[in-house]
């Protein structure tokens, strides 16, 4: 039950696997799409979560597009392929079930409602919703019958989601910080905990130390810090005490930024993890991958 | 001797005939932008303004926050045009101005 609200947290993390210019690994940026530009973002995360009997290992490849309305509202869409696997210790054996397949894919707008710019820098917010889809495999089953629902590859619910995201960019660093909000629907008498999430992220430019005439690919040092509090999943309308809590992240990464290619690296840790009851708590997040403009 | 001497003149005096003519085919214009801090975000702008008649060429001067475009002499710059394409792209539109010189001979304090 515990595993619930790893995977939980999961779909949390690739809701905000959206792409667009230099930005935040973790999450969203109110740096703009151009009108009529597309942007990919190809995205590999591997989740490890485990205790003494249990253990949790998720991979998931996001593929993103995002395309420019025009210079202040941009829409995206998120597809993920998902491959998870439990092992749990029961009776002294080790009890091992899996899937794999295509996830829950998300949509979302973005709208620019303020922006600053400045021959050296730019500060934007921007407000966000969208929905998550339950395009995923709900129904899986293997030898022992039908998958418990965090194993599954879609969680079967219609999720809605929103925020606020501003941005402070000048060639030297980058600020972002962002509020979300997700709330959850009901699919197999399950019903995921609310989710409230609080971002941070500082971008250093590390390469060149010194700029000259031209456009030279930057290198960022990147640290985030991510604060994400959820509330209690309910199954068949009652509470599960073991889901539910707050934790806080850290992720130190780095990008390098070319015209049209971001390639980036993070690694999140846990600092904090308060949860609830024998909630599974989070080992690591890695994610490696790339945007790019076309 | 006489006649070495008039082969070279008339070679450089050709030369110089049709440099001059090369160098009037093509102007140059500076789009200053505000707003555009890292190289990602220049390439929305860049790829519109490739595509307008007569460029011939495209430089990004992320520093200064400029484009520097090689234009058909026979071609005028559209000041809206251009500003639609900066506005477009999410970044304010601060000026075309017309240089005789490419970006490398230019002032950057302008």
């Amino acid at each position: 039950m515990s595993s619930v609200r790893c995977s939980i947290r999961f779909a949390l993390l690739l809701l905000f696997a959206n792409g667009t210019s230099a930005a935040p690994i973790t999450f969203n940026t109110a740096l703009p799409v151009a009108k009529g530009e597309f942007i990919n973002r190809e995205l590999l995360i591997l989740v490890r979560s485990d205790d003494a009997v249990r253990n949790l290992d998720v991979t998931a490849l996001a593929s993103v597009l995002g395309y420019g309305i025009n210079g202040d509202l941009a829409i995206f869409g998120m597809l993920p392929y998902v491959n998870k696997e439990m092992q749990v210790t029961v009776g002294g054996a080790r009890v091992r079930r899996s899937s794999k397949g295509f996830g829950d894919a998300s949509m979302f707008a973005r709208y620019t409602f303020f922006k600053q710019n400045a021959s050296n820098h730019t500060f934007r917010i921007a407000a966000f919703g969208g929905v998550k889809a339950p395009t995923g495999d709900d129904n899986e089953t293997d030898t022992l019958g039908r998958l418990p629902t965090p194993l599954q590859s879609g969680s079967g619910s219609w999720d809605g989601f929103g925020g606020v995201v501003s941005t402070y960019q000048t060639l030297a660093f980058e600020i972002d910080a962002q509020l979300s909000y997700t709330a959850k629907g009901k699919a197999n008498d399950f019903e995921g905990g609310n989710e409230l999430r609080l971002d941070g992220s500082f971008q250093y430019r590390l390469l060149p130390r010194t700029l000259s005439r031209g456009t030279p690919a930057f290198v960022y040092a990147v640290i985030e810090a991510n604060v994400l509090h959820g509330s209690r999943n309910r199954r068949f309308g009652n509470p599960d005490q073991n889901s539910g809590g707050t934790s806080i992240f850290l992720s130190p990464g780095l990008q390098y930024v070319n015209k049209r290619l971001i390639l980036e690296g993070s690694i999140q840790l846990p600092v904090s993890q308060d949860l609830n009851g024998t909630a599974l708590e989070n080992d690591y997040v890695a994610r490696l991958g790339f945007r790019w403009n076309f | 001797m006489k006649t070495i001497f008039g082969f070279f003149a008339a070679v450089i005096s050709v030369t110089l005939l049709f440099t001059g003519a090369v160098l009037a085919d093509e102007t140059h214009y500076r789009v200053d932008v505000e707003g555009m801090n890292c190289p990602f975000c220049a390439y929305g702008i860049e790829k519109k303004l490739k595509r307008l008649d007569g460029v011939e060429q495209v430089e990004v001067d992320l520093t200064h926050g400029q484009f520097w475009l090689k234009v058909d002499d026979a071609i005028t710059m559209s000041e809206e045009t251009v500003s639609t394409i900066v506005r477009d792209a999410g970044f304010t539109f601060k000026g075309l101005t017309r240089h005789d010189e490419p970006h490398s001979q230019s002032d950057d304090s302008e």
